[in-house]
């Protein structure tokens, strides 16, 4: 566990870095980091889609890398900076992957995309260049069950080439 | 088709900039002030006697607002059969069946309370087997079915589980069979399968002090949940207040009113808005499942091919209620024959209460039970009378003119071309690709049909605004189906305006016109006609006040790009020009309405089963797949899969085959290994880890293919729905493909690599004399 402060009445006080922004947070021990953001924060753009780490709809960064939230205590990730749907537009100009997103037709009831496109962030991230195989395989913990997968990996590969100055079309 | 600005284009969708940013506001992302958490006590026995509840340590405990049983809420209702309380009322016939309901000023505080309940039951002899809950002596789970309330559809036998029958007789079966030179019969089954929606079912209810009732859900039917609210609490329809936010996935789970009656009993209680949202564990347990169905298929077929005869029985298992039961085993009855022009045809179906989860409406409406049987059936026929199964159901297949079972003359029907598509793209009858050493690969093909909805109305009112822009006020649901794009567009069409100056609704039954349900794959056909007919409305008023302004005859007038101008180029004016002046000079907008109402549907005659016009209109697809069996491990890997869609008019191209590639994948998991697993009743798989749905890794290429042949005369441009029906052909497709690679034939579904390992071994056909890669087959592709 991340060095946190002294317990307060049963709860923890933490700091986080969520989008850019500070906060400190009293936290109770089996507090999730997906309720944190969710209740307190009032960043309901995380969805909970089953509360055991099945789905991935939690889907968020925790220090540039994919956790389901919903698996994360809140103590635990004391001092971590947090990325969610809400901070990844930049000066009102949207990430390259939500607008592939919107203009390949990779959402459909929507409620796995912010899930979606957190775990493709970290992809892109770590690979400017995936395959479509390598892109397959990072969504694997995130269901969609309206779409079939494919209008996805054709938007993350979409914002790839985006990301390297084209213009996305292939 | 040609002509168009924007109907049949690759548009992106409306919804999407919300949802791509996390802006969207779903229905468990609601909060408001004042609000409690509801959570509900559960029957542990799949059927017995309530003999005492106690629940006053729960309402002492310090932050508990409300505790509420069925004596408090005393309500009962359904659709078809009004057979379901609220809460259980002196029996439970289901493990998971509501009893009691905490609210709490946490969802944790409400979950520890429930731990406090007691109660003691009297168990009852329980049934959990459609088939056994038929035979003589098997306990009788509604006693008092032949006394409850119920609409025209249903037909419940009293003192029996039968909750409803159907039966078609065209022609003479028996003279069909006599002619025939061949006669098969199979049976076939299929279990219960999970929706997977990834947002669980949620609603908020609301008492106001003058005793209106508002219920945030999100629900397939504004207008059912007020109406079925209504009527269970005998208030007037108008006190009931339905509001519909974005929620994420329905796929038919939620018609059923999950949560709104718990939540509407705590909030009547307590006099706070209830928060109700179910966890994924109760998702799985007590929600609703497909109907599991038993079907047994004779057919009397000629030496040349030609189907003459065909006798079906239908078992499809209930569940402990009612719910959509009786109208989906009516659509599975009027579909077992499949898109095939039979002269005989003789169906009996019948729909049997158990002791188990509800069943319900699932993406297919008793459709892919019903090709998972008759299109295995009509590949085994094929194989046995030594013909090529594209060539045998092209030789059956329904054509404009020909007859369906219902004896109904069809129109608008491509199935042919369907047919004849993924044939072609999936490659039938070339040469069968090299399998790797330890596998075997195989092509199969499935064609079917689906039935769309009894007569509905739907309803639409556009606000044209002086801005240019217009709000389109719909009851229709946006699920993930795309919808509120498709009404866009057809409004963008008619009004000359770019799609992006179309907003659209979220349903309210208070602002937004009647429209009772999002199922059936109705919206496109029904709410579509009702848009261009607002539409329609609307352009008739533009162009009325600016052939006034400008001088000339309406019809030298067309609009294109927020301005009405004049066919020759002389004169134009902008909308903003034409509201706010000369006859308008007083508004600042226009309202258009339009109105659809599929009043040509005809009832089935209930002791034939016939109709001239039995549904809104038809859907024909044929999906073909390729597949890759693990003789070592008995796994079916799916390589690709075809899928022809005869969609009349495709509105929008991408949500088409959003649609297409999202229906196959969802209806490969049920093809494969999708399964509820029960113990005595006992949900055992209810988790996402247990029951596996696909995911990205197990998803092959999926070939979207939209057939526009046959444009349906009555709907919107032509088009027909396409939903559900991406989901009816699959899972047969994969099976026969499967004899094809190995020569085995399944007919329970899933096709697990276990049914399919014993399925080897017992054919002699197990992995090690097989490792070599050559393969006995009896299919000529």
């Amino acid at each position: 566990m991340s060095e946190t402060g002294r317990c307060q009445n049963g709860k923890t006080p933490i700091t986080l870095k969520v989008n850019g922004k500070d906060y400190e947070l009293l936290v109770k021990p089996n507090e999730t980091l997906l309720d944190v953001l969710r209740e307190r924060l009032g960043l309901t753009g995380t969805k909970k889609g089953c509360d055991l780490g099945d789905c991935g709809a939690c889907t968020v960064l925790l220090d540039g890398n994919p956790v389901n939230s919903c698996l994360v205590l809140a103590v635990d990730a004391a001092h971590g900076e947090v990325l969610t749907i809400e901070g990844l537009a930049e000066n009102g100009e949207l990430h390259p992957l939500q607008d592939a997103f919107i203009q390949y037709g990779a959402i459909q009831c929507g409620y796995c995309s912010p899930g979606m496109i957190m775990t493709l962030k970290a992809l892109l991230d770590r690979q400017p260049n995936p395959t479509r195989e390598q892109v397959m395989s990072a969504i694997a913990g995130n269901l969609c069950r309206c779409g079939g997968y494919h209008k996805i990996a054709e938007a993350a590969l979409a914002a790839s080439r985006t990301m390297h100055g084209g213009d996305g079309k292939s | 088709m040609s002509g168009f600005t924007t109907i049949g284009k690759f548009e992106p969708r409306i919804d999407s900039p919300g949802k791509a940013t996390g802006q969207t506001r779903y229905i468990t992302d609601l909060s408001m002030p004042g609000l409690v958490h509801g959570k509900v006590f559960r029957s542990t026995h799949a059927h017995a006697r309530i003999l005492r509840i106690d629940t006053s340590e729960a309402e002492r405990m310090p932050g508990v607002v409300a505790v509420v049983t069925g004596k408090d809420a005393p309500y009962t209702y359904g659709r078809m059969v009004e057979d379901e309380p609220f809460l259980a009322r002196d029996v439970v016939r289901y493990i998971g069946e509501p009893v009691a309901a905490v609210a709490a000023i946490d969802e944790a505080t409400a979950e520890d309370a429930l731990e406090k309940i007691r109660i003691e039951y009297e168990p009852l002899p329980a049934v959990f087997d459609a088939r056994e809950a038929l035979s003589p002596g098997a306990p009788v789970i509604h006693p008092n079915l032949g006394s409850y309330p119920k609409g025209a559809l249903p037909t419940p036998v009293a003192g029996t589980n039968i909750c409803s029958r159907l039966k078609v007789r065209k022609g003479d079966v028996e003279a069909g069979f006599a002619q025939s030179d061949f006669v098969f019969e199979h049976t076939f089954t299929t279990p219960a399968i999970q929706h997977c929606y990834i947002e669980p079912c949620a609603a908020i209810a609301q008492v106001d002090p003058s005793g209106v009732i508002t219920v945030w859900s999100g629900t397939q039917g504004v207008h059912l949940v007020q109406q079925l609210l209504s009527g269970a609490l005998d208030v007037p329809i108008d006190r009931v207040r339905v509001i519909q936010p974005p929620y994420g996935g329905g796929f038919g789970g939620k018609v059923p009113m999950h949560v709104e009656p718990v939540a509407v009993a705590l909030a009547l209680k307590c006099g706070r808005p209830v928060r109700v949202v179910l966890n994924r564990e109760e998702e799985f347990t007590c929600s609703s499942v497909r109907h599991p169905s038993i079907v047994t298929i004779k057919s009397g077929v000629t030496r040349d091919g030609r189907i003459l005869a065909r006798k079906a029985s239908i078992i499809l298992d209930k569940g402990a209620y009612a719910r959509t039961g009786p109208s989906v085993l009516r659509n599975a009855g009027v579909t077992v024959s499949g898109p095939y022009d039979i002269p005989h045809v003789w169906i009996d179906g019948l729909c049997v209460y158990t002791n188990k989860v509800p069943s319900s409406s699932l993406r297919g409406y008793g459709t892919p039970q019903m090709a998972w049987a008759y299109e295995s059936h009509m590949d085994m026929i094929a194989h046995e009378i030594g013909m090529d199964p594209v060539e045998f159901r092209l030789k059956n297949a329904l054509r404009d003119g020909g007859e369906n079972a219902n004896g109904e003359k069809v129109a608008y029907v491509a199935v042919d071309r369907c047919i004849e598509r993924v044939a072609s793209e999936i490659g039938w009858g070339q040469p069968r690709a090299e399998a790797p050493p330890g596998k075997a690969r195989g092509k199969g093909i499935s064609s079917v049909v689906k039935a769309s909805t009894r007569p509905a109305q739907s309803i639409v009112v556009l606000r044209l605004h002086r801005s240019g822009r217009v709000r389109a006020l719909i009851s229709a649901s946006e699920m993930g189906q795309g919808v509120q794009t498709v009404v866009a567009q057809i409004v963008a069409e008619e009004l000359g305006l770019p799609v992006d100056r179309v907003s659209v609704t979220q349903p309210d039954t208070d602002y937004t016109p009647f429209d009772e349900l999002t199922v059936a794959s109705k919206a496109t056909f029904h709410t579509g006609n009702a848009t261009r007919a607002a539409a329609i409305d609307l352009r008739r008023q533009l162009l009325e006040g600016a052939a006034e302004q400008l001088g000339v005859a309406q019809d030298s007038l067309a609009l294109e790009g927020g301005r009405i101008r004049s066919r020759d180029g002389s004169v134009s004016v902008a909308i903003s020009e034409v509201i706010g002046k000369g006859r308008y000079r007083a508004a600042n907008e226009l309202v258009g309405t339009g109105m659809f109402v599929s009043s040509y549907v005809k009832p089935l005659d209930p002791e034939t089963g016939l109709s001239d016009s039995p549904v809104a209109f038809w859907m024909y697809a044929a999906h073909a797949a390729e597949v890759e069996v693990d003789l070592e491990t008995g796994h079916v890997q799916v390589l690709k899969v075809a899928a022809a869609h005869d969609v009349g008019q495709a509105i929008n191209r991408l949500g088409c085959e959003q649609q297409i590639q999202g229906g196959v994948v969802f209806a490969l998991g049920q093809s494969v290994w999708e399964e509820t697993m029960f113990r005595d009743g006992r949900v055992t798989n209810p988790t996402l880890l247990d029951y596996k749905v696909f995911t990205s890794l197990d998803t092959p290429e999926v070939v979207p293919i939209l057939v526009e042949d046959a444009p349906h005369g009555l709907g919107p441009y032509g088009a027909k729905g396409l939903g559900e029906v991406t989901t009816t052909p699959t899972a047969a497709a994969i099976a026969n493909a499967l004899y094809d690679a190995v020569g085995v034939r399944i007919t329970d579904l899933p096709l697990t690599p276990e049914r399919v390992l014993s399925a080897l071994k017992a054919a002699g056909k197990s992995s090690r004399r097989l490792m070599s890669g050559r393969v006995a087959c009896q299919c000529k592709n």
